[in-house]
């Protein structure tokens, strides 16, 4: 078999792995359940009634949704005091807010979930083919003097 | 992003084992490559 037939197929086989955590497995919904439930705790401490925080699910997204009765202080806070963008763009973990009305946000378009687990799948692939490259690729010592 | 690679840990863990496996697939024939002849063109005393 060529090797690049071989790469390809151990390529699609990590790329598989990583869809199957993704979708079938669930490990994409948990991952968005943890952050909306971190999001939603920070938007409880600013005691706003009516404010509602939604991680974006079609497709699946870092992005934090915000919706709800807030005005431009509360959504952007003034100086040293954040608005309800920051404290929710700086919990790790989410790449960006933005407001279901249409207002300003954090953070621009991102990649779909998938994608990023699919980029950092083909990464660490492409690592284990190096260090495999390094580790099989070496000449079998036959002798002390090899 | 730190947050994001701890999440995907296990499909991450998956693909580097994949990557070995096909690592060893791909280059398991130049572990037994002849030994270069150094003493070749050499004029041995």
């Amino acid at each position: 078999m060529r090797p690049w037939m071989k790469f390809t197929i151990g390529l699609a086989a990590a790329l598989a792995a990583g869809w199957l955590f993704h979708g079938p497995a669930g490990g994409g919904a948990r991952f968005l359940d943890a952050l909306q439930a971190h999001a939603e705790l920070r938007v409880r401490y600013t005691e706003l009634p009516g404010i509602r925080v939604e991680m974006e699910r079609a497709p699946m997204r870092r992005t934090a949704i915000l919706s709800g009765p807030a005005d431009d202080f509360q959504r952007n806070g003034m100086g040293s005091y954040p608005g309800l963008n920051e404290r929710i763009a700086t919990i790790p973990g989410i790449a960006g807010v933005r407001w279901a009305e249409g207002h300003r946000g954090i953070g621009g378009a991102r990649l779909p979930l998938l994608a990023e687990t699919l980029i950092l799948c083909a990464l660490a692939f492409l690592v284990g083919l190096g260090i495999g490259r390094l580790v099989f690729g070496r000449r079998k010592r036959t002798s002390f003097l090899d | 992003m730190m947050t994001l690679l701890r999440a995907d840990i296990v499909p991450l863990a998956v693909a580097l084992a994949i990557g070995l496996a096909t690592g060893w697939w791909m280059f398991r024939h130049l572990r037994y490559r002849p030994r270069p002849n150094s003493s070749e063109g050499s004029d041995p005393q």
